[in-house]
C-alpha cells in the first residue's frame, strides 16, 4: 500500500511543473468542448489531439491526453442537460433527468450536481485504478465470452424491464434497436443483412440514431407544443449551482453506487460507460422510494449515471495498463499512443515504464480536479450561451445535428438517416415509447451477437455453457431476479392503482 | 377504431413482416454456432408479437395521442426545410446552405426581424465553419460553385 502511494506521489511530482499543469488544463478545456459537441466523444477528442503530442515528451503528451479523455466525459453532459442532445451514448441517460431539470429552470443546478457527481465518479475510478488494478485484472482475465454475453444481456434486460411504465413497450423498443444494430455486413459469415443501400454495408452508426431520436425528435416535439425553455434568473449566484446539505445527502449514496457500477463495468472490455450509466440509472430507479419522480428531474437519476460514466474512465484504464487490453475506442487510441512513445503495453508496462504510467494516472487525477473547478465556474457561461440563442434554439440544434452527422464520416447518407430517426424519435415520444432501451440495444447488438456466437463455439453448440460456468450462472440468476421483480412490481402497482380508483 | 398509435403499431409489424423474407433466406446456423439469420429472425418475430400484444392491450385501454392541428404546418415546414438543407449541403455547399437555412427558418417561419435572422445565421455559420473545418479538419465546402 505504502509503495503504491509513494509511486503515485512520484507521478504527482512529475506533473507538478507549470508546463504540465497548463497542458492538463488546456486538454481538459478542449475535451469539455469536444465532448459537448453532438457526435463527438472521447475517441474523437483523443484522435484530434494526438498530433499535438508528437513533439512532447511522453509525460506531457499523456498528461494532455488524460485531460482530453476526462474532459470529454465531463463535456458530454452539457448539451444533454441544456438542449437534450447527448454528444455520445453514455450521455443519453443524463437527458432523462437533466433536461427536465433544465425545463424547470434548474439548469444551473443540474449542471452543478452533474459536475460534482462526475468528479466523485472520476475520483472513485482513479482510486480503484491506483489501489486495486492488479487484483481486479486477475479476476477479469478469467471472464470469457459466456460471461460477457450474460453481462451485456443483463444490461439490456435491466433497462428493458425497468425503463418506462410498460415492459412490453420497452421490449418492443429493445428488439427494434437490435434490428437496427444488426443492419450491415456480418463480418463472420460475409452475408449482408437489411442493406437496402450500399452505405448501409458498414452498419448504422449509433451516434446518428442518438442525434436523430434525441436532437431532431425533441425539436419537433418542442415545435409542436411551442415549448420554451425556462432558464431561471439571468444573474444567478454561485451557490445556486451547488446542492444544499439535504440534496447532497440524497445524492451521495446514488453517487457512490454509480461510481462502483461505473468502475466495475469500465474494467470489462466492450462494456464501457454506456452500459454503466444505464445500469446505474436502472438501479437507482429500482431502489428509489418514489420511482415516478425519475424522468421528471430527479437529482439521483442525474447523479448516479454521471458518476458511473466518469468512474468508467479509471476502470477502463485497468485492463489497458495491467494487460494491454483496450476496452473501448478511447483506450484503444491510448494503446496506440503508448506504442508511439516507445512503451510496451502489457503485463510488463508497469515494470518498464512505471514512472510514466504513474505520471499519467496523476495527470488523470489532476485533470479531474481542474474539470470540477472549471465546469462549476463555467455554468453561467453555458446557461447564458443557451439564453442568448433560446429563441432560435430549434433551428440551431437542427443545423448542428446535420453538420454533426455529416462530420461522423463525411457522408450525407448519415444526415438523411438522422432525419428519418428524428421523425421516428418524435413518434416514439408521442406514443410514450421509451428510447433508452432502443439506443442501448443498437449499441450492444453486434457485441452481444458476437459473444453469443463465441460462447456456442466454445461449447460446440450447447446452450448449457451459460449455466455451467459459475459467473455466467450468477448473472443469469440476477437477470431472472430482475424479471421477477419487474413483474411483481408491476402487479403491485396495478393493484394499488385499482385500489385507489375503487376508493375514489 | 383506427388511432394514430394503432396505425403506427400495424405499420411497424408490417415493416417487420416485409423484412422477414430476407431474414428467412439467411443461414440460421453454421456448424457449432448461430448463423447470420438466427437473431434477425427472432427479433423480427418479436417485433410482430410485441406489436400484436400492444394492440390487444390498447383495445382494453386506449392510448390517446394526437398531433396538435395548429402545429402541423409549422412542423411540416421545419421537416421540409431540414430535408432541403440536407439536399443543398450536398449539392450547393455546406456552410452556405446552413447559413441560408438558419436565416430562412428564423425570418420566414419564426417571423423574427431580418436583422436578427441575418446576425444569428452569419455568426452560427462562421462558428460551425471555425469549429468543424478549421479546428476539427472536417472537409467542408462553403459553396460548391466557387
Amino acid at each position: 500500500m505504502l509503495e503504491i502511494l509513494l509511486d503515485f506521489w512520484g507521478g504527482c511530482l512529475q506533473m507538478m511543473t507549470p508546463y504540465n499543469l497548463l497542458i492538463i488544463l488546456l486538454g481538459s478545456l478542449v475535451g469539455t468542448v469536444v465532448g459537448a459537441l453532438p457526435g463527438l466523444g472521447p475517441s474523437a477528442g483523443l484522435a484530434l489531439m494526438i498530433p499535438m503530442t508528437f513533439t512532447m515528451n511522453p509525460t506531457a503528451g499523456l498528461a494532455l491526453l488524460m485531460g482530453v479523455y476526462m474532459g470529454t466525459m465531463f463535456g458530454g453532459r452539457i448539451t444533454s442537460i441544456l438542449i437534450n442532445t447527448p454528444g455520445d451514448a453514455p450521455a443519453i441517460v443524463t437527458c432523462m433527468d437533466g433536461y427536465p431539470l433544465m425545463c424547470q429552470g434548474r439548469g444551473g443546478f443540474a449542471l452543478g450536481i452533474s459536475a460534482i457527481s462526475s468528479f466523485m465518479g472520476g475520483f472513485f475510478g482513479i482510486a480503484v485504478l491506483i489501489f486495486m488494478a492488479p487484483t481486479i485484472a486477475d479476476l477479469v482475465i478469467s471472464f470469457g465470452a459466456p460471461e460477457y454475453f450474460m453481462l451485456l444481456l443483463l444490461g439490456l434486460c435491466t433497462i428493458a424491464l425497468l425503463a418506462g411504465d410498460s415492459v412490453m413497450k420497452a421490449m418492443l423498443m429493445t428488439v427494434i434497436g437490435f434490428i437496427i444494430g444488426l443492419v450491415g455486413c456480418d463480418f463472420v459469415s460475409g452475408y449482408t443483412r437489411f442493406c437496402y443501400a450500399p452505405e448501409l454495408l458498414e452498419g448504422i452508426d449509433f451516434v446518428v440514431v442518438i442525434m436523430g431520436m434525441y436532437g431532431i425528435g425533441e425539436v419537433l416535439h418542442n415545435v409542436e407544443h411551442n415549448v420554451h425553455l425556462e432558464l431561471g434568473k439571468p444573474n444567478f449566484k454561485l451557490r445556486e449551482y451547488f446542492p444544499n446539505r439535504k440534496e447532497l445527502k440524497e445524492v451521495s449514496l446514488p453517487m457512490l453506487r454509480g461510481s462502483l457500477i461505473g468502475t466495475v463495468i469500465g474494467i470489462l472490455p466492450a462494456a464501457g460507460g454506456t452500459i454503466a450509466t444505464f445500469l446505474a440509472y436502472a438501479g437507482e430507479k429500482k431502489l428509489a422510494k418514489d420511482p415516478d419522480r425519475f424522468g421528471k428531474g430527479a437529482p439521483e437519476g442525474l447523479a448516479a449515471p454521471e458518476a458511473a460514466n466518469n468512474a468508467s474512465v479509471g476502470g477502463a484504464l485497468v485492463p489497458l495498463i495491467t494487460m494491454g487490453i483496450p476496452g473501448s475506442g478511447g483506450t484503444a487510441i491510448l494503446l496506440g499512443v503508448f506504442i508511439m512513445f516507445g512503451m510496451r503495453p502489457g503485463p510488463l508496462l508497469m515494470v518498464e515504464s512505471g514512472d510514466i504510467v504513474w505520471a499519467m494516472i496523476a495527470g488523470l487525477f489532476i485533470a479531474n480536479i481542474f474539470l470540477l473547478i472549471s465546469n462549476l465556474l463555467m455554468i453561467p457561461v453555458f446557461v447564458n450561451a443557451i439564453r442568448i440563442v433560446e429563441k432560435h434554439l430549434s433551428v440551431l440544434v437542427l443545423a448542428l445535428c446535420c453538420v454533426g452527422a455529416y462530420a461522423l464520416n463525411y457522408s450525407f447518407f448519415n444526415v438523411w438517416l438522422m432525419l428519418i430517426f428524428g421523425l421516428f424519435g418524435y413518434v416514439t415520444k408521442k406514443f410514450k415509447l421509451p428510447t433508452g432501451p432502443l439506443i442501448l440495444s443498437v449499441v450492444l447488438a453486434s457485441s452481444l451477437e458476437s459473444y453469443f456466437r463465441q460462447s456456442l463455439m466454445l461449447s460446440k453448440g450447447s446452450y448449457m455453457i451459460f449455466v455451467t460456468r459459475p459467473v455466467s450462472l450468477v448473472i443469469l440468476l440476477i437477470i431472472l431476479g430482475t424479471a421477477v421483480f419487474s413483474v411483481v412490481n408491476n402487479q403491485i402497482k396495478k393493484k394499488k392503482k385499482a385500489a385507489e380508483k375503487a376508493a375514489k | 377504431m383506427i388511432t394514430l398509435y394503432r396505425a403506427f403499431l400495424v405499420l411497424l409489424a408490417l415493416v417487420a413482416g416485409l423484412m422477414m423474407p430476407e431474414a428467412l433466406g439467411l443461414p440460421k446456423d453454421s456448424q457449432y454456432t448461430i448463423g447470420p439469420g438466427f437473431l434477425p429472425l427472432i427479433m423480427l418475430g418479436a417485433i410482430i408479437v410485441c406489436c400484436a400484444i400492444l394492440l390487444l392491450l390498447d383495445l382494453k385501454d386506449k392510448t390517446n395521442a394526437s398531433v396538435k392541428k395548429e402545429s402541423i404546418p409549422k412542423m411540416l415546414l421545419y421537416i421540409l426545410a431540414t430535408a432541403l438543407l440536407i439536399f443543398c449541403m450536398e449539392h450547393v455547399g455546406i456552410v452556405l446552405s446552413v447559413a441560408v437555412y438558419i436565416f430562412s427558418v428564423i425570418f420566414f417561419v419564426e417571423r423574427h426581424p431580418v436583422f436578427t435572422a441575418a446576425k444569428v445565421s452569419i455568426i452560427t455559420s462562421a462558428l460551425i465553419y471555425a469549429i468543424f473545418h478549421v479546428w476539427l479538419k472536417v472537409p467542408m465546402t462553403i459553396c460548391n460553385f466557387f
